[in-house]
């Protein structure tokens, strides 16, 4: 069953068409990668899926919310990691922690917090503002909003980029994990081997387009070259 | 470092738009400059003169401190992003190279779009005001002047904060502001301005060797390494929502505000002081202007209080960029609508000064009608500032087209507010109720209008 399914969708910036015509859907219990090179329009797809800027074309259900109806009320069902980690200055991680569950409404979100910092392994760092947290850091805490409140569905935006190996391996068995459970994730990155690790289907977007849509393939490197006509 | 400055600016205020702010400069000056005609009767134009030389000095000295010490706000907007100036250490360049390029950069920039407008404007109002036009290239000397010294001595200072910490620097500011004040003599004689006055080529000697002598010590000792920590602090967010607990749904966002505003740079003493500092020129230049007008000071320091009122709007406003709540469940009039309750509460600050006001001048009588000016004013100004810049007030007040439609709207008022007081209670009743009402109106269209606006995302 479908819990996102986006049709035709297409958003211009400007003269710049940075999603052309695109349509695009995830199962329940699925983890679907966008692939592409910088510039495809990966981070810009996320946002129109979830609300944060209206395409010129097209429809968007999540969990059958029409998106550009009601885009809060997808954003209340949804967990989000942006592409650009940049959480308010003077809030401390664990401040910002408790302000994003009070606007969730999240009860007992003290005990979801502390296990979030553990499984990160924060330390320290929970109570240092997020101005003077390093960019990986920056980007944990981002994790930790995103899924803290249990969505049946997240969006994440180059997850990984920025953290070490240990924390990278723990966030894809995380992601696997959740999965399984029935949730599913829609991914976008442009490292290739954590779309062939976690990934059940990628789509590869470029110039806007997506030019392939299905499992990942094997030697999905060249693949993924072909596609985008880098070769 | 010229373009990265355009830039800067351009992508901050209004794109190309930003092109004719000179313009807009010069023709603020100019119109400012005319206000001196209603001053002239108090005042001596020698004073003004000597006011306006001031002003100069701490324009120059906030172009200096933002220069060096504006990377909390940088980053505050763009992420991570930094200035060249900051880039010695990833570049085959000296700190001291850079530094020297950034100063000579500050100067041509701020020049081209500040002080030669500024100065521009005030020449053109100088036959009216009554100085004679051979005077404007004087002028030209004696303010920038006045603009540089105020910048070097700023960038001195930056440089003792970057050596020795922001102790040494305060205690530096104020021996010198000491010795300014309790050398009474220094002030009168403040050298561009009393260049301008007698002609005295020592007063050129003196002012560009203070420069010279700021700028090559801030070039000696330059060093980009502020001293910085990595603050910690106990979770206070969820105390702090408890405190508010009154504001109901808002109080979690009183709070953030709260915590933004105390370990921001500056705390609640910049708030404060950004709201204090133009108010108390009005309290002391109003009644100038009342006598010449032949109007009541409390009603007319009312409205002008309710303007200056709204810039608490911009400080509440400050620590916010909506791209940090996109992703999350919550709508932009949520937020804006909790401003404008910690707006509502802060006006009561506002509205003890009416009060002491009264007092002091011992004009009780009229705190009824000037309370309820303060009220529509600062009603009104809030309302057209939330519909015009959403919640981005400092920034996008600068863009020359949005601030000339918030001039353009904020002065009718001002003078209609004026009018209805005067054409006796009936009226005044009546307008107030139909000023209420419009505010009312913009603040709702404001709200549509923020909840489906694209966000500007950096």
């Amino acid at each position: 069953m479908a819990i996102l399914e986006a049709k035709n969708v297409t958003k211009k910036f400007g003269t710049l068409r940075a999603v052309q015509n695109l349509s695009v859907s995830v199962n329940a219990g699925e983890i679907f990668g966008i692939l592409g090179p910088n510039g495809s329009g990966k981070s810009t797809l996320i946002r129109c899926l979830t609300g944060q800027i209206k395409p010129e074309e097209g429809s968007i259900s999540v969990l059958n919310i029409d998106v550009l109806q009601d885009p809060v009320g997808v954003r209340e069902l949804v967990g989000i990691v942006p592409e650009q980690e940049n959480p308010p200055s003077f809030l401390t991680a664990e401040e910002y922690l408790f302000f994003v569950a009070q606007i969730r409404k999240m009860k007992n979100s003290e005990k979801e917090i502390d296990s979030w910092f553990r499984f990160l392994e924060f330390g320290d760092q929970r109570n240092i503002l997020c101005k003077d947290l390093s960019r990986g850091t920056r980007q944990k805490l981002m994790v930790a909003q995103a899924f803290m409140h249990k969505p049946a569905l997240a969006f994440i935006d180059e997850p990984l980029i920025n953290l070490d190996p240990v924390i990278q391996k723990k966030i894809k068995e995380y992601l696997v994990n959740y999965a399984k459970k029935g949730n599913s994730i829609f991914i976008s990155t442009h490292i290739l081997e954590i779309a062939g690790e976690i990934c059940d289907r990628i789509g590869i977007l470029n110039k806007g387009k997506i030019v392939y849509q299905g499992k990942p393939k094997k030697d999905l490197e060249r693949f993924f070259l072909s596609s985008v006509k880098h070769v | 470092m010229i373009k990265e400055e355009w830039r800067m600016h351009s992508a901050l205020f209004g794109n190309k738009r930003f092109a004719f702010y000179p313009l807009l400069i010069l023709g603020l000056a100019f119109c400012t400059s005319l206000s001196i005609i209603a001053f002239q009767p108090s005042f001596s134009l020698l004073s003004i003169l000597l006011f306006v030389h001031v002003l100069f000095f701490f324009f120059g000295a906030s172009i200096g401190s933002f220069g060096t010490l504006g990377r909390e706000f940088m980053n505050r907007r763009f992420g991570q992003a930094s200035l060249l100036a900051y880039s010695s250490r990833n570049l085959p360049l000296s700190d001291r190279t850079i530094f020297s390029v950034f100063v000579v950069k500050d100067i041509c920039y701020y020049f081209a779009f500040w002080i030669i407008p500024c100065i521009l404007g005030f020449s053109l109002a100088m036959p009216i005001i009554g100085i004679p036009l051979t005077f404007a290239p004087v002028y030209l000397l004696t303010l920038s002047l006045s603009f540089l010294i105020g910048m070097s001595l700023v960038f001195f200072l930056s440089m003792i904060y970057a050596r020795f910490g922001k102790w040494a620097a305060t205690a530096l500011f104020v021996l010198l502001l000491i010795a300014v004040v309790f050398n009474q003599k220094s002030v009168s004689g403040y050298p561009p301005w009393d260049f301008s006055i007698t002609g005295n080529l020592n007063d050129i000697w003196i002012s560009l060797g203070s420069i010279l002598l700021f700028s090559v010590l801030a070039l000696i000792f330059v060093s980009f390494d502020f001293p910085t920590k990595k603050e910690a602090y106990e979770n206070s967010l969820k105390r702090t929502s408890k405190r508010f607990s009154f504001a109901k749904s808002y109080a979690l966002f009183w709070a953030k505000d709260y915590i933004d505003i105390r370990r921001s740079d500056g705390g609640v003493g910049k708030v404060l002081f950004s709201f204090l500092i133009p108010l108390l020129f009005i309290w002391f230049l109003l009644p100038f202007l009342t006598v010449q007008l032949r109007v009541n000071f409390l009603v007319i320091f009312g409205i002008f209080l309710g303007v200056l009122s709204s810039s608490i709007y911009t400080q509440l406003t400050r620590y916010d960029l909506f791209n940090q709540y996109l992703f999350l469940p919550i709508k932009t009039s949520t937020v804006l609508k909790s401003k404008v309750l910690g707006y509502a509460v802060l006006n009561l600050l506002s509205a003890a000064i009416l009060v002491i006001a009264a007092l002091v001048n011992s004009q009780t009588a009229f705190l009824l009608p000037a309370f309820v000016q303060f009220v529509l004013m600062s009603f009104f100004a809030l309302s057209v500032t939330i519909l015009y810049t959403g919640l981005s007030p400092s920034l996008m007040l600068m863009d020359v087209q949005t601030l000339l439609k918030y001039i353009f709207t904020i002065i009718p008022v001002i003078l209609i507010l004026v009018f209805i007081y005067a054409l006796g209670p009936v009226i005044f009743t009546l307008g107030s109720v139909g000023i209420v009402l419009v505010s009312i109106i913009l603040l709702k269209r404001a709200f549509v209008k923020w909840d489906f606006a694209p966000h500007q995302t950096f």
